[in-house]
């Protein structure tokens, strides 16, 4: 952890500009750490490769692509006779059955799956951040109603509680999101959150803060939760990854009310009957589920090397 | 590694159908003919009446395909079933056989067969260089092979399929069926199509459509009914008729069926007022009630007045539709479960306590029984030792006769006219099968592929089979593809109490606009088909081809001139009006600020459509529907949403307010009554709760027009009123229908053997034919 | 510890009933009632709407539904399922369990051992090749987009190699004639497991209790004796290939989840075994000479257990949660099927009980994982 121990009576602005200049001094160690685990640097990479993807495809979709024909939705190849149509040089990954470009809805996706997994892992973590160091600090009756809470949030079994939500009300990406980012945020993340919260609270630069007079919002806000900022952070990777997982397995049960994603370019596929034609036609499944597992993989992976440095017990000396 | 094999395995197929096409052209056409192909189906069309049912199978008329088709099922026919088939095949074969030429042929044929390296250049190599090859020949051999490789893979040489136990017709259902209480599948909560499947054997009724050509023919019934007539009894005046039944049809038991049981049915319903299809069959309005005259006569009495007093009559749709076909349960059975139902509190729990009973050792009268359902896995049924029909034999005649002659009962029936001349149609009734095995799968995926890898021989696909299923199949060994229209329609709705939807000039405007043929043939490639009338073409007796077809045939400018035109002279007026690319091909700039005729805006319409989830198809037109009708300057939005979701919205109490335009499905009857069902204003929600005329529509002429159709007593009259119906529908157009879908089954040839195959609504609109499929 | 487990039991009791609360919310929230699924159909006049509706009770008003439906939740009564009209839903649920609950069980055994094993070595090379292939490879099983990998497998192995039946969980030709139903066959081997995991155990508890290890081979004997036995009694029931067919329908799915699940506990062990190893008992025995693989098994993956085995515990009760996706892939018709079938066919009886059940289960999981704390903690006992 990157905590500083000293400069209760500081006041804020210096107080955070101490903090930038640690924090940028870390992560330069951080950095070396975190390339020294490898598995973090591949997802790093695969992560990049997405984002670039997801911001191309506007830029095409403005120059080189028409609109009539790479509209990821309602685009259609009329070059093509035959539909789903093999990849060729004007469709790099052919055409799904409804004639549309198969790397159009795939960039085009990329885009919504960051959008979600950022999304969801940003409620999950203001969420989780706040409840853990709330309940931390606070203690007492606090504590034990939002622990209670946590204990539905675990209890709840998330893929069922999604199936359900959407098969009967009706989801779309935002809500999904919002699912998710609070079942996890009341939920795991918070209670992780809090025992990490526990060892700050008892610092003794909070007890001296207490006794320079500061507020326990300030408190709260000021010193316990940037210090759960990078185990936050931790738990974004890992939140994205849920959350693009989720998005992909109700798309491709059909559940979800979106107009194009990962998941449902397989569920399209799934309902035209192409699903088992592995080998015949590779650009319907391929592309969209190996996007899946590495965008889901790759944030897991970046999570699991930051665990490396955040968890001190795991941290290499 | 899989694709490969797939490819030689085509290669031949390919390679055997050539050498059995020269076959049979060389055999019935010995002299070379100036155009082989169309003079050898004429041949064999006049010596197979089999044959004639496989070409007229294809509707498309793709005259090569249907030789190939023609020449590979005359020597199959010939290979399996010598005994069965026609004295001509068997003589029009033995003369192909004959021919040194056709021996070549086949001997190529198996050459190729035992070598799957061949290509397709090097087998044409070989029928040529047999001296077989005429040009013309050549050239419809090359169009077989394209239209083969593209369309249909039919293995030729079927293996010897080993007779494995006795013979068990197996199917392949995706969902669980609901119930085997047949009061509970026919008119409550168990009615899925997949309980329709399991149970279709079950029952019977007093009359029944004919096989293939849905005549209306008797079953129970011993005859076809006279004319209601108006008859007074005890002082009140009645339409009655008098049914006589046939003597001699047993319960699965053993027990007569008689009279007393239809009466014991209709007294049922009628009592315990049970729902649904029961409901309809036996409609209260109408029926006043039946009696048993004796044992095999049965008196139908209805009521000559409505409650308020005004005269009616039962029309078709009434009593031949309706109580004709309801079908029939068994009293000595039931009488004591009803009984004990009735003591079951309220109406509803009366009702509740019918359907939870479990029927162990029910008797039926149809060609099945039930024998085990293990829950998830496979529902069987065993065939009836003592079905009465077992063993009948129906023949259809070109000129409309209808013959039926049943060894059991001792009974022929002839009808519509003198048995004589071409037969169409003649097939002996089973089961011909000893149990039917229906394999529950968890999709529709697990399903196909069970019937490509043999676990099953036929799949039911109400869903519809979609391409990529009809391309695995037609890659896969011994598995056929048989294509029939069905009778269902996919269309959008208007909300028409609202504006801009209530100017009949705007909804012709929306229907221009909308490009069914460019939706359906090339981002649906073929897979649906184009609707204007509100009765599918494939319900030929009813349909109307020449109603008003707006749009049909224009180009994307000529679309959008014409619906401009269309608004304008309603009296809507564009700030901007759509401008069309020089190419034709797109919309340069949109409409908009488009203004009603009283001058206010068109605010922001929605169109409620089934997400890609659910019906991938009808997404996809939403959203070029959204997109053409955005380049006309409608501002829309569509809004994607689950099933239940949009029932809900459509069910709800301020439909009237919160509606604007839906897309959903209908799969129709075929007697076209539910035109009045689904638009008359009595059926709008806000004057008939439940009502299922949710878009509003109300035009005193077509109110008037539609209802007549419930009085209607002859079909000639109900066809004439349907037909006016279709065509005030297409220029009103309440309804925009969209397209509908043909109905693909999928079966293994070499297993199974159906009667005939061409029909609306397909194998699967006959719950699999189980009464009458042969098994091999 | 007796009053822990009291306080515990008590917070269950409330959190069970906020979650029920919470399960009415839901399925009130949807919009619509199961009478417009039915009557979507021409033929259905519109009073049979109405009737259906009191047929179902759905015009009762909502704070009267609430209470039936706690009340109905906790006496186990889900009312009517639709979808199955007019079973009941905790019969529909009685059969669908079993099917789940073995398949899963075996699952999550096979994975929890594939799990421990490699995280054991991964831990242990920390920083090698191994770990980093081991680890990649897991991870991307694990996020898998597990519906692809379900069909990739049957693919392969069922429809290409033909090794394996291709979904579903019986061969209705072998059935049809079958003297019993599958579900005897099912309860018949959950049986068996726990009759061979209660042998486990007291085998365990034995040697603990005498103080003195027992040989492996002693014990291994001893194990492969009950099963022989088992085995025995299966084959003279006469119902032993029935079993036999549902053990080749399980083989795919049951790899499919070990493959998909392993890195889960795999992972976990490595960190639990990289802190045990920090501690100071480790090193003292590393300090005695003992050899690696000793110190290894005996002294550091013995006391990384402890929260492996907890998570073991939750991971059996989500597997419940996660079986929607398997058991639809593989058209096993457990629990996990029923629950999609029952919401997408809004069926809400069933979709309430189904939902119920697998909170229950992750719930009932929960306080098991606690005892099993507090007994294998050493600290939190006594």
């Amino acid at each position: 952890m990157n905590e500083p121990g000293y400069a209760p009576a500081m006041g804020d602005a210096s107080l955070w500009r101490v903090r930038l200049g640690l924090a940028a001094g870390s992560v330069r160690e951080n950095w070396a750490l975190f390339t020294k685990t490898r598995i973090g640097v591949i997802g790093l990479v695969i992560i990049g490769l997405y984002a670039l993807l997801a911001g191309a495809h506007p830029i095409l979709m403005n120059t080189v692509w028409e609109e009539r024909v790479y509209d990821p939705v309602v685009g259609y190849a009329f070059d093509e006779t035959r539909q789903p149509a093999p990849p060729s040089l004007s469709h790099p990954l052919g055409t799904d059955p409804l004639g549309r470009d198969v790397l159009s809805q795939l960039m085009f996706s990329a885009r919504t799956e960051f959008l979600l997994g950022l999304l969801a892992a940003v409620v999950t973590v203001s969420i989780g951040t706040t409840v853990g160091a709330v309940s931390a600090y606070f203690g007492g009756i606090i504590d034990t109603l939002l622990m209670r809470l946590a204990d539905i949030m675990i209890m709840m079994p998330g893929i069922s509680v999604l199936i359900v939500l959407s098969a009967l009300i009706g989801v779309d990406h935002l809500e999904l999101a919002l699912i998710i980012g609070i079942l996890s945020g009341f939920g795991g993340t918070g209670v992780i959150l809090k025992s990490q919260a526990l060892s700050v609270v008892v610092k003794p630069y909070v007890e001296a803060a207490r006794i320079a007079g500061g507020g326990p919002l300030h408190i709260v806000f000021v010193h316990v939760i940037p210090n759960l900022l990078p185990l936050s952070f931790l738990y974004m990777m890992f939140t994205v990854t849920g959350a693009i997982f989720s998005e992909a397995v109700l798309s491709f049960l059909g559940l979800l009310d979106v107009r194009m994603s990962w998941g449902l370019m397989i569920h399209t596929t799934e309902s035209a009957g192409y699903l088992l034609q592995v080998a015949e036609y590779w650009w319907l499944i391929f592309p969209a589920s190996l996007s899946i597992t590495l965008l889901c993989s790759s944030f897991y992976l970046v999570g699991r090397s930051m665990d490396e440095i955040v968890n001190p017990r795991l941290r290499r000396s | 590694m899989r694709s490969v094999s797939y490819w030689k395995i085509a290669i031949v197929a390919i390679a055997a159908g050539i050498g059995l096409f020269a076959a049979a052209a060389c055999g019935s056409e010995p002299a070379p003919a100036p155009a082989p192909a169309e003079v050898d189906m004429e041949a064999i069309t006049a010596a197979v009446e089999r044959a004639v049912e496989a070409s007229t199978a294809s509707q498309e008329g793709m005259a090569e395909e249907m030789s190939s088709q023609i020449a590979d099922e005359i020597a199959r026919m010939a290979a399996q079933n010598p005994a069965l088939t026609a004295d001509q095949v068997n003589a029009m074969i033995a003369e192909a056989v004959s021919q040194s030429q056709a021996m070549v042929a086949e001997q190529i044929a198996e050459m190729a067969a035992q070598n799957p390296g061949l290509t397709r250049d090097e087998i044409e190599a070989l029928v040529r260089g047999a001296g077989l090859s005429r040009e013309d020949i050549a050239s419809v051999v090359s169009d077989a092979v394209d239209t083969a490789m593209a369309e249909m893979m039919v293995e030729p040489t079927p293996e010897p399929v080993e007779a494995v136990g006795p013979p068990i017709y197996q199917m392949g259902i995706f969902a669980e069926p609901i119930t085997r209480n047949f009061w509970n599948y026919y008119g409550g909560p168990g009615g899925s199509v997949w309980t329709q499947y399991v149970m279709a054997g079950h029952s019977a009724s007093l009359y029944g459509y004919s096989d293939q050509r849905f005549d209306w023919v008797p079953n129970v019934a011993s005859a076809l009914p006279a004319d209601l007539a108006k008859e007074t009894v005890d002082g009140t005046e009645y339409w009655t008729v008098e049914v006589p039944m046939k003597q001699g049809i047993l319960w699965s038991d053993g027990e007569e069926l008689n009279a007393e049981d239809f009466v014991f049915t209709v007294n049922t319903v009628l009592d315990m007022g049970l729902g649904s299809s029961w409901a309809s069959a036996v409609d209260s309005a109408f029926l006043e009630r039946v009696e048993a005259v004796d044992t095999y006569t049965l008196k139908v009495y209805f009521k000559t007045t409505d409650k308020d007093g005004n005269p009616q009559t039962p029309g078709l749709s009434v009593w031949q539709y309706g109580l004709g076909f309801m079908p029939i349960l068994a009293e000595h059975y039931w009488a004591s479960v009803v009984e004990e139902a009735k003591g079951a509190g309220d109406e509803a729990a009366q009702v509740e306590a019918l359907f939870a009973h479990v029927p162990e050792g029910e008797p039926t009268v149809g060609g099945f029984t039930f024998s085990k359902w293990e829950p998830g896995a496979f529902f069987e049924t065993e065939a009836t030792a003592n079905y009465a029909y077992k063993g009948a034999m129906v023949t259809q005649y070109a000129n409309g006769a209808y013959v039926e002659e049943i060894p059991r009962l001792g009974v022929t029936t002839t009808l519509f006219g003198d048995a004589a001349g071409d037969t169409v149609l003649e097939f002996e009734q089973g089961p011909h099968v000893d149990s039917t095995l229906f394999s529950i799968y968890g999709n529709q995926d697990a399903a196909i592929l069970a019937l490509i890898s043999g676990d099953v021989d036929y799949v039911f696909n109400p869903l519809g089979l979609e391409k990529g299923f009809q391309d695995r199949i037609n890659n896969a060994e011994d598995v056929r593809i048989v294509r029939n229209l069905d009778n269902g329609m996919f269309y959008m709705g208007f909300n028409t109490r609202k504006g801009p939807m209530s100017h009949k000039e705007f909804r012709q405007a929306v229907s221009t606009v909308i490009d069914k043929e460019f939706v359906t043939q090339s981002i649906l490639q073929g897979a649906a088909i184009p609707m204007y009338a509100m009765v599918p073409e494939g319900n030929a007796l009813w349909h109307n081809a020449d109603v008003v077809k707006y749009g049909q045939g224009l180009d994307r400018t000529q679309r959008m001139t014409q619906a401009v035109e269309l608004l304008k002279s309603a009296g809507f007026t564009f700030e901007q009006e759509p401008v069309v690319s020089e190419d034709g091909l797109f919309v340069e700039t949109q409409g908009s600020g488009l203004k009603m005729p009283d001058g206010t805006d068109v605010p922001e319409l929605e169109l409620v459509a089934p997400s890609p989830g659910y019906d991938p198809l009808r997404a996809n037109f939403a959203i070029w529907i959204e997109r053409w009708m955005n380049d006309l300057g409608i501002p829309v939005r569509v809004n994607l949403a689950g099933f239940n979701v949009i029932v809900g919205k459509l069910f709800s109490d301020t439909v009237a307010e919160d509606l604007d335009m839906w897309i959903l499905g209908w799969s129709l009857s075929l007697y076209p009554d539910y035109m009045e069902n689904f638009l008359h204003s009595r059926n709008a929600p806000e004057n008939r709760e439940g009502g299922l005329n949710w878009g509003g529509y109300s035009n005193p002429d077509f109110d008037t027009l539609s209802f007549n159709l419930l009085s209607e007593t002859t079909i000639e009259g109900a066809m004439t009123s349907v037909r006016q119906l279709q065509e005030f529908l297409a220029e009103d157009l309440p309804y925009v229908p969209l397209f509908t879908v043909p109905k693909l089954d999928s079966y293994r040839p070499s297993r199974l053997d159906f009667p005939y195959t061409t029909v609306l609504g397909g194998i699967e609109g006959t719950s699999g034919m189980q009464q009458v499929v042969v098994t091999k | 510890m007796t009053s822990y487990l009291l306080t515990r039991t008590a917070q269950m009791g409330l959190t069970l009933f906020v979650f029920l609360s919470l399960v009415f919310v839901i399925v009130n929230a949807q919009p619509g009632d199961v009478s417009n699924f039915y009557s979507l159909d021409p033929d259905i006049p519109p009073e049979t709407r109405e009737k259906m509706q009191d047929l179902f009770g759905i015009n009762e008003p909502l704070w009267k539904q609430y209470l039936v439906h706690v009340r109905n939740a906790l006496s186990g009564n889900f009312g009517v399922s639709f979808g199955h009209y007019p079973r009941t839903v905790m019969d529909v649920i009685g059969e669908r369990l079993p099917r789940t609950v073995v398949l899963f069980l075996t699952a999550t055994v096979f994975s929890f051992y594939m799990g421990f094993g490699l995280g054991k070595i991964i831990a242990w090379r920390r920083g090698g090749w191994t770990e980093y292939t081991t680890t990649l490879g897991g991870v991307t099983l694990y996020t898998v987009f597990t519906p692809w990998f379900g069909l990739m497998m049957i693919w392969l192995f069922a429809f290409q190699a033909g090794w394996f039946p291709i979904g579903k969980f019986l061969d209705p030709v072998i059935w049809r004639d079958a003297p019993t139903d599958a579900n005897s066959v099912f309860l018949r081997m959950m049986l068996s497991a726990a009759v061979m995991s209660a042998a486990a155990v007291a085998m365990f508890a034995i040697s603990r209790r005498l103080g003195i290890g027992l040989p492996a081979p002693v014990r291994a004997l001893a194990l492969a004796g009950v099963a022989a036995a088992i085995g025995g009694v299966w084959l003279v029931s006469g119902i032993g290939h029935l079993a036999w067919d549902i053990v080749r329908h399980m083989v795919l799915p049951v790899a499919t989840l070990t493959l998909i699940s392993f890195a889960g506990t795999m992972l976990l062990t490595r960190n639990s075994m990289l802190e045990a190893m920090r501690e100071d008992y480790v090193t003292a025995a590393r300090a005695k000479g003992l050899p690696e693989a000793k110190v290894r098994d005996r002294h550091v993956a013995r006391n990384a257990l402890l929260p492996v085995v907890t998570s073991f515990v939750f991971s059996l009760a989500f597997a419940v949660d996660g079986s929607v996706i398997i058991e639809s892939v593989f058209s096993w018709p457990g629990m996990g099927q029923t629950l999609v079938d029952a919401a997408i066919n809004e069926d809400l009886p069933l979709a309430i009980g189904a939902f119920v059940f697998v909170g229950l289960f992750v719930l009932i999981a929960h306080l098991v994982a606690d005892l099993l704390y507090v007994y294998l903690d050493p600290r939190l006992r006594g």
